[in-house]
């Protein structure tokens, strides 16, 4: 061992020491070499516990959520089931409200054409306002269907009134009033939706015919009476 | 320090909820995690905390990861972002009047990781969160701003200050 030769170092080794002694340099270097430290050997059954109620939780989150979407689309079919009964389409026959009716008859003049005119259209969202500047929003209505009997032709304009039941008994063709004609007016309203709304049996002369084809007696809820006016 | 790092098929074990696969990657990578949360935030508890809430959003977030090779950087930051949240309040940044810096004499003194530790837990909590995330974690300037919600400059001094306390704190531990 003693013959072995010494060999020397380079000049600037202490440099290099003193360098490696540099903070930053030791700094950079320790930082790899930081110590690990151990958690607690508990914190697993927490993690497992956070899980498992984690777990418990998310059916209720999927379930609540697919409630939900159920409840929406029964309120969307319950909405869209109003909207279609309030669209549905008129019934043929006008349907007449009793405000309608007082309203008409206390007109003192109309001509059948007039009458036909005041029959709003399907597409028309007519309003009628009634005294006191109430409001009343009308069912859509169509024009009802015109018998095919050939019209009436009236000079003069119409009166109508209410029709004296206790003189039908006794009535008589006068010669002088052969031009006159009654008509009956079958009206019913009410929240039960009959088949036919309005009736008209009219251009006869005698009130007894009209009572003969008259069956609906107990439907029967108004009549009016038509009269030519008199010059 | 017995650490398998998770491979691709652990990771997909991990996806499909199986808990012997996560009680796997738990181990594997736990000490990286606490280390991690403990050295940022100095307190055994909060730091047990983060680790928890941690390893709960890996489990559940695992399939969100594109690339299972970033699995251990994406945890690391995962646990930093937990432990500013925890330790939020206790994050100071005052202004660094530099007349109270201790002067800058030559560093004579060798020292190792076990110090450079303790010396890094007795920083100020602003400063070592900062240094952490900076220097040890290799977060930008610009992301630990960010996260620590505090300007890109406010993070160089809160660097300089730290690196300065810690010269002064090492030369004092060596002392003892």
């Amino acid at each position: 061992m003693k013959s072995l030769p010494e060999h020397k170092p380079r000049e600037n080794s202490w440099e290099k020491i003193m360098e490696k002694k540099d903070f930053d340099f030791q700094l950079n270097e320790n930082l790899k070499k930081l110590p690990v430290h151990v958690p607690s050997d508990l914190v697993w059954e927490r993690i497992e516990k956070e899980l498992e109620s984690q777990r418990r939780i998310f059916p209720w989150k999927a379930f609540s959520i697919a409630a939900s979407f159920v409840a929406f689309l029964l309120l969307a079919l319950y909405l869209s089931k109003q909207d279609a009964r309030m669209e549905d389409p008129p019934k043929s026959i006008s349907q007449v409200t009793s405000e309608n009716l007082l309203l008409e008859n206390t007109n003192d003049q109309f001509t059948k054409s007039d009458s036909l005119a005041s029959i709003p259209l399907d597409s028309q969202n007519l309003e009628l306002q009634k005294k006191g500047n109430r409001i009343m929003k009308r069912m859509p209505e169509s024009l009802p269907v015109i018998s095919s009997r050939p019209s009436i032709s009236m000079n003069n304009q119409a009166i109508v009134k209410g029709l004296d039941l206790g003189s039908r008994e006794n009535h008589s063709i006068n010669p002088a009033d052969r031009e006159e004609t009654y008509h009956s007016v079958a009206i019913s309203w009410g929240l039960n939706r009959k088949k036919i709304l309005m009736k008209t049996n009219f251009g006869v002369q005698d009130p007894a015919v009209l009572i003969s084809t008259t069956n609906e007696k107990s439907e029967l809820q108004a009549r009016i009476k038509l009269k030519r006016k008199k010059q | 320090m017995n650490q398998i790092l998770p491979n691709s098929e652990l990771i997909e074990r991990v996806i499909s909820q199986e808990r012997k696969a996560q009680f796997q990657l738990f181990e594997s990578t736990k000490r990286i995690v606490y280390s991690l949360a403990y050295r940022i935030l100095n307190d055994e508890d909060l730091a047990h905390d983060v680790l928890q809430d941690t390893y709960v959003e890996v489990f559940q977030q695992l399939r969100s990861l594109k690339q299972p090779e970033a699995l251990i950087a994406w945890m690391k930051t995962i646990t930093v972002r937990k432990a500013i949240k925890a330790g939020k309040k206790l994050f100071e940044f005052d202004h660094l009047d530099q007349s109270q810096d201790p002067p800058d004499n030559q560093f004579d003194s060798w020292f190792d990781g076990e110090l450079l530790d303790q010396a890094i837990r007795s920083l100020p909590p602003g400063a070592r969160a900062v240094f952490m995330l900076t220097t040890v974690e290799g977060f930008s300037h610009k992301e630990t701003a960010q996260l620590l919600g505090i300007s890109e400059s406010t993070s160089k001094s809160q660097v300089t200050y730290a690196k300065k306390l810690l010269r002064n704190r090492i030369q004092t531990l060596l002392r003892i």
